[in-house]
């Protein structure tokens, strides 16, 4: 178990910082947060689903309390 | 003389029937030092009140002899004729080195002869168990009077002492086989060879006379077992203020004699019940709370890797623009690697915690309700 924690953080932090290179090439080089997001919003509609999680939230809410 | 023979026949005897623990080849190598240690002494009364009895010997072998360690060791040596204790971690095994320092501190004590007084007691005398021609090498540089009284009891003359000092060894080593020969150990009691048998006829006086000679004549066992009651008033009060001593501490040190025997685990059956009865529930209990953050990890984990491979295939699927892919496989990563944290976190409490406290649970059970009983 030991060696398996050595094992798993290494390449969990290997695969962190290779992540935030990335993210921070992708910045320098003229990347724009706001159509990333309208690109996977067309692909995956993640804002639709935010909004069903949003109402069935509130509807819980006003049944429980 | 016949008393001090009978006291040193009886002690030997009594220590091979003691020394059932160890190995064959062992407990013969013990008796040998112990029957040499007789030879050499000055006088014998003296020697048996330093060693005070069988027991204590025998005990004193006990705490230093690890059967486990010498299985493996006169296993390798079981095809070989004569043992070789020098293999023995680079030095002897510690039976050996305490009955060498019993004999250091006899010699100490002046129970020993002269001759061997003058001269320290040193690890060489146990070459006579490796080959001939190694201690022989060894023994070059050393002057040949350090080696001599070791060996032979006589002066030699000066013009054989090159001789004699490459044969010492050998001397000693026949000293040792001649022991061996004439007695053969079977059921914890010292029995003589099949040749000694033969001489049985031959009248007590005659054994008497050659029983000093212990390497020549070995005692016999049958004919002391059956005269307790004639030896007894003819022995008198010499050996009875020994019995005595030997009795009183045989039977103080008797538990300790229990110690190299097996032992079985028996349960203490309430504290069991008891244990069983409280530790189950709360057993339960911790698994169940060690549930709750095994499910989150897994919820977790589930979570962030299926967002990450929804990430990764999404930038290769929708995005054109270089620093826009970079990004979007940047997040992926950082995604995936925290969805393997929480998959090793998961597999760490099913495997490691949940796991590790049942079977603390049963080994701490194991170690309050049940108890070593000695068995012989």
């Amino acid at each position: 178990m030991k060696s398996g924690w050595k094992i798993i953080l290494l390449v969990v932090l290997i695969a962190i910082l290779l992540g935030a290179v990335c993210m921070g090439v992708g910045m320098m080089t003229g990347a724009d947060f706001a159509r990333i997001w309208a690109t996977l919003d067309d692909k995956y509609h993640v804002e639709m689903y935010y909004q069903y999680f949003v109402e069935v939230w509130s509807l819980l809410q006003a049944e429980l309390i | 003389m016949e008393v001090n023979v009978i006291n040193k026949q009886k002690f030997l005897a009594e220590l091979g029937r003691l020394l059932t623990f160890m190995y064959e080849e062992d407990r013969q190598t013990a008796l040998a030092m112990y029957s040499k240690m007789f030879d050499d002494a000055a006088e014998e009364q003296l020697l048996l009140q330093f060693l005070i009895s069988p027991t204590r010997q025998a005990v004193l072998l006990a705490r230093s002899y690890d059967a486990k360690e010498r299985k493996l060791q006169v296993h390798t040596q079981s095809r070989e004729e004569e043992p070789d204790y020098s293999d023995y971690d680079g030095q002897f095994p510690p039976f050996i080195l305490a009955i060498d320092d019993l004999q250091q501190s006899a010699a100490a004590q002046g129970i020993f002869s002269p001759v061997e007084e003058t001269q320290p007691v040193d690890e060489d005398q146990f070459s006579l168990f490796d080959e001939p021609a190694a201690p022989a090498q060894e023994d070059e540089n050393l002057p040949p009077q350090e080696t001599l009284p070791l060996v032979s009891e006589q002066p030699q003359p000066l013009p054989q002492e090159a001789e004699e000092e490459k044969d010492s060894v050998s001397e000693f080593a026949d000293a040792v086989d001649a022991f061996l020969a004439d007695f053969s150990i079977a059921d914890g009691e010292l029995i003589p060879s099949h040749s000694q048998q033969e001489d049985a006829g031959e009248p007590e006086a005659e054994e008497n006379e050659a029983a000093p000679q212990f390497d020549d004549q070995p005692f016999r066992l049958e004919e002391l077992s059956p005269q307790p009651l004639p030896q007894e008033p003819a022995e008198g009060e010499a050996e009875a203020g020994e019995s005595s001593l030997s009795l009183q501490e045989e039977e103080e040190l008797s538990p300790l004699e229990d110690a190299p025997a097996a032992t079985v685990r028996k349960a203490k059956v309430f504290p069991l019940i008891l244990y069983i009865i409280f530790s189950i529930p709360i057993t339960l209990l911790l698994v169940l709370l060690l549930l709750v953050p095994t499910l989150f990890s897994l919820s977790f984990a589930v979570t962030f890797v299926s967002s990450g491979v929804l990430v990764l295939t999404g930038a290769f699927a929708g995005f054109s623009i270089f620093a826009d892919l970079m990004v979007i496989l940047g997040l992926a990563l950082v995604l995936l690697a925290i969805g393997l944290l929480f998959t090793w976190l998961f597999i760490w409490f099913i495997g490691g915690a949940i796991a590790g406290l049942i079977r603390g649970v049963i080994r701490l059970g194991g170690k309050w309700c049940f108890k070593e009983v000695a068995v012989r």
